[in-house]
């Protein structure tokens, strides 16, 4: 077995895929072949030692944390070089797809992985061939993952995989370069696109413009002409307003125009606010004024009404009265009172009850009788009072009579009187209420006028006022007239100041389009950078292609007779690549009957045939290298599938060669076959068996370790 | 490297340089060999530095169409 390469000595797990607690395998550099069911842990190990060394598994991104373990995640290798022992360590970040590897030599002092073990940790862990590539000897770069594991051991093996992976790598460059020609290229017609569109627009407004012309019939007008005109307006607005004119000298186009249209807005909003405003106090005014004439005419009205109801009572007082004053009735009505109370008492009582009985008639039960004092009908008494009031003399009934009369006249005097005062109590409020009005009127009118001439003197006030809001409403009418005879002028400079403008725009749209010439020109040259590529990549192929169909004939041949040792196929007894793919490199098996055609393997091969095919590259390669990667070490896990007895010993038997140049990690469920073989072909010291016998969640793999191993 | 790695590698990247008839393109092949051969280079160093050269060209066409869009919004 080659010396020079780092050899396993021993293996720790923990907590790893089927791995619960820590468990060693001791190898001390020999080959190791475990063996035991399917689901046993074989697979573990192998990969358990794969992981240790590249921090990946054969299907890189699986969970390699047995997730039914609470410990951490982690593989120890001893190895020794040389008589030098290494450990390297690589735990799983908790949490994390990450791991962190440690080197420690014997001393336990720590070493960066990549000085001692630089091939190491520049390969992926993907493929089992690059444990015995000499592709993978220095100078070993990572191939790009479109580049197949069998690929990637042809062309590491014949020293190209940089040339390679530079075609591979400028590919994807080609494409970065060929989406930013296009981003760029789309990005510069769009702005093409929008320069020629907005040229077109401009050009429509400047000649819209010269179609009906703002500045008459003379000819275009220069900037400085317009300045001129505008300074010339300005100068005639603010004279018309304020006498005194608004300096402009020295402004450009733009605040020139915007101090004109200011001026315009500000001039037309001082004269038609004086005139609103007042406007606006005539308009109370007279509303005020109409307030006062209608108070004025109601109460006027009111006044009328209540002196002609004074004259009415004092009349009808008057012909009550007869000449006699009131107190005099009082006095009359108060002596016949007297003869009464002397003359006719009982007759004047009697009627009185009678009187009071009549309106008590709607009481049909006994009543208490206020004169006789005993209870009886109302209808009985008013009889009985009748028949009294009849039989009285007609002396008593004529002085009852009279006094009822003086005294009815007397009543209705007083009533009079009552009406009269209040009637002059009310004509005196109302007179109140009309010096008071009249106080406003007079007030109004700014003026001292007697009573009689008020509410025509208002009238005619209200009428000048009317007169005032109509000669106002005209100055309205003609302030906005004029404003609008200022807009139009002022239109006509805004339209020259357009006019300036889109000249100006159309000056600007010619200057981009030169400058744009020239993104087109940078662009060019990018684009011609990416053609440079482009050649360059394909040059680069074709030598690629040349060098190729040189060597592939050697390498055809060496992997044919792996193919037919491992195999031995009646049928198909050539494995070529095919060389009208390449760079591509597939494999392709031919017949010595049929040479001219070949093969995808898949097509033609049975299941056992094709993971022999897998296992050629292991054999072929290893014969030819000289140099052994630094640590020179096959992991195969289950190679013999599908394998009948017969090719599992010739498996075996070529292990055992390649074993002379490499240490084998070999797992295998053939227990009886590898158990019974391998004393065979392998020296009893150059090898070991690890037995896996039982499985557990709790426990892991059950391993069966031979003392001293 | 092996002698004989060296020399096929050397080998394919003469037989480019022999199939370039541009001047300017064997200029830039030049400067991309160079870098592939050199310690420390390779395929990545090889295409970082083509990157590089792409990045420049589309900052200077990125800058100059700027200019115009500043000029345009103005």
């Amino acid at each position: 077995m080659n010396s020079k390469g780092f050899k396993l000595q021993q293996v720790k797990i923990e907590g790893f895929k089927g791995f619960t607690g820590s468990k060693t395998v001791p190898i001390n550099g020999k080959h190791m072949f475990i063996l035991g069911p399917n689901n046993y842990g074989k697979s573990s190990i192998v990969e358990a030692i794969r992981w240790g060394l590249f921090g990946s598994t054969r299907r890189p991104g699986e969970v390699v944390a047995n997730q039914s373990y609470a410990g951490d995640c982690r593989v120890e290798l001893q190895m020794e070089q040389a008589a030098r022992g290494w450990t390297l360590k690589r735990r799983l970040v908790t949490g994390t797809s990450e791991t962190r590897p440690e080197l420690l030599d014997k001393q336990g002092q720590p070493h960066p992985l990549t000085s001692v073990l630089p091939e190491l940790v520049s390969v992926p862990a993907g493929e089992g061939m690059h444990i015995i590539g000499k592709a993978q000897s220095a100078p070993l770069r990572r191939l790009p993952e479109d580049v197949s594991p069998f690929e990637r051991t042809i062309y590491s093996y014949l020293g190209l995989a940089d040339v390679r992976g530079a075609i591979s790598r400028l590919e994807d460059f080609i494409e970065l370069q060929e989406t930013t020609e296009k981003e760029l290229a789309e990005e510069v017609d769009k702005r093409k696109i929008n320069i020629e569109s907005e040229l077109s627009r401009v050009t429509e407004q400047r000649d819209e413009i010269i179609k009906n012309p703002p500045w008459g019939a003379g000819s275009i007008p220069t900037q400085a002409d317009t300045i001129s005109r505008i300074e010339q307006f300005i100068k005639e607005l603010s004279l018309g307003v304020t006498a005194q004119s608004t300096p402009v000298g020295g402004l450009e186009l733009g605040s020139l125009i915007r101090e004109a249209e200011a001026l315009v807005d500000r001039v037309s909003r001082a004269k038609r606010g004086d005139v609103e405003s007042a406007l606006r106090a005539v308009l109370e005014k007279l509303k005020q004024g109409q307030s006062l004439l209608k108070q004025l005419s109601g109460l006027i009205g009111r006044v009328g009404e209540v002196e002609s109801e004074i004259a009415s009572t004092e009349q009808g007082l008057a012909r009550v009265l007869s000449g006699e004053t009131l107190e005099a009735l009082a006095k009359a009505v108060e002596e016949i009172e007297r003869q009464v109370e002397e003359t006719a008492l009982p007759l004047d009582i009697q009627k009185k009850a009678h009187a009071w009985l009549e309106r008590q008639l709607h009481h049909p039960e006994r009543q208490h009788c206020p004169v006789c004092q005993e209870e009886t009908k109302s209808e009985d008494l008013i009889v009985s009072l009748t028949n009294r009031i009849q039989v009285a003399s007609s002396q008593e009934k004529e002085i009852v009579a009279k006094r009822d009369a003086l005294k009815h006249r007397y009543q209705e005097a007083s009533g009079l009187a009552e009406q009269l005062n209040q009637l002059k109590t009310k004509l005196a409020s109302l007179q109140q209420q009309w010096e008071q009005i009249k106080k406003k009127v007079l007030d109004f009118l700014a003026s001292d006028v007697g009573k009689q001439d008020v509410g025509v003197l208002l009238q005619g006030r209200i009428d000048e006022l009317d007169n005032a809001r109509l000669t106002l409403e005209k100055q309205l009418r003609e302030t906005a007239e004029v404003y609008q005879e200022w807009k139009r002028k002022l239109g006509r400079l805004q339209e020259e100041v357009r006019f300036h403008r889109t000249q100006e725009r159309l000056l600007e749209l010619e200057r981009q389009r030169r400058q744009l010439y020239d993104v087109e020109q940078l662009l060019r040259t990018l684009v011609l950078f990416g053609d440079s590529i482009r050649r360059i990549t394909e040059a680069l192929k074709g030598a690629l292609n040349n060098t190729l169909k040189r060597e592939l004939p050697g390498i055809n041949k060496k992997l044919t007779e792996a193919f037919v040792a491992l195999t031995e196929h009646p049928a198909y007894n050539r494995v070529y690549i095919d060389d009208s793919i390449l760079p591509k490199l597939e494999l392709r098996v031919a017949s010595d009957d049929d040479p001219l055609r070949g093969w995808l393997p898949s097509q033609v091969l049975n299941a056992q045939a094709l993971n022999a095919l897998e296992l050629v590259p292991y054999f072929a390669f290893s014969e030819l290298i000289d140099l052994p990667f630094e640590v020179y070490l096959l992991l195969l896990d289950d190679p013999t599938q599908s394998f009948d007895s017969h090719h599992i010993e010739i498996l075996v038997a070529k292990l055992a060669e390649l074993g002379e140049r490499v240490q084998l990690v070999v797992a295998s469920h053939e227990v009886g076959q590898f158990q019974q073989l391998l004393p065979n072909y392998f020296g009893s010291d150059d090898y070991m068996v690890v037995s896996t016998t039982k499985w557990s969640r709790q426990d892991g793999p059950t391993l069966e370790i031979p003392h001293g191993g | 490297m092996e002698g004989n790695e060296i020399n096929r590698t050397e080998s394919v990247y003469s037989e480019v340089t022999a199939a370039l008839e541009s001047q300017e393109v064997r200029e830039l092949w030049h400067r991309l060999r160079s870098e592939l051969t050199r310690k420390g280079g390779g395929p990545d160093a090889c295409v970082e530095y083509l990157e590089s050269d792409l990045t420049r060209m589309k900052e200077d066409v990125r800058r100059a169409l700027d200019w115009v869009g500043k000029a345009q919004g103005g």
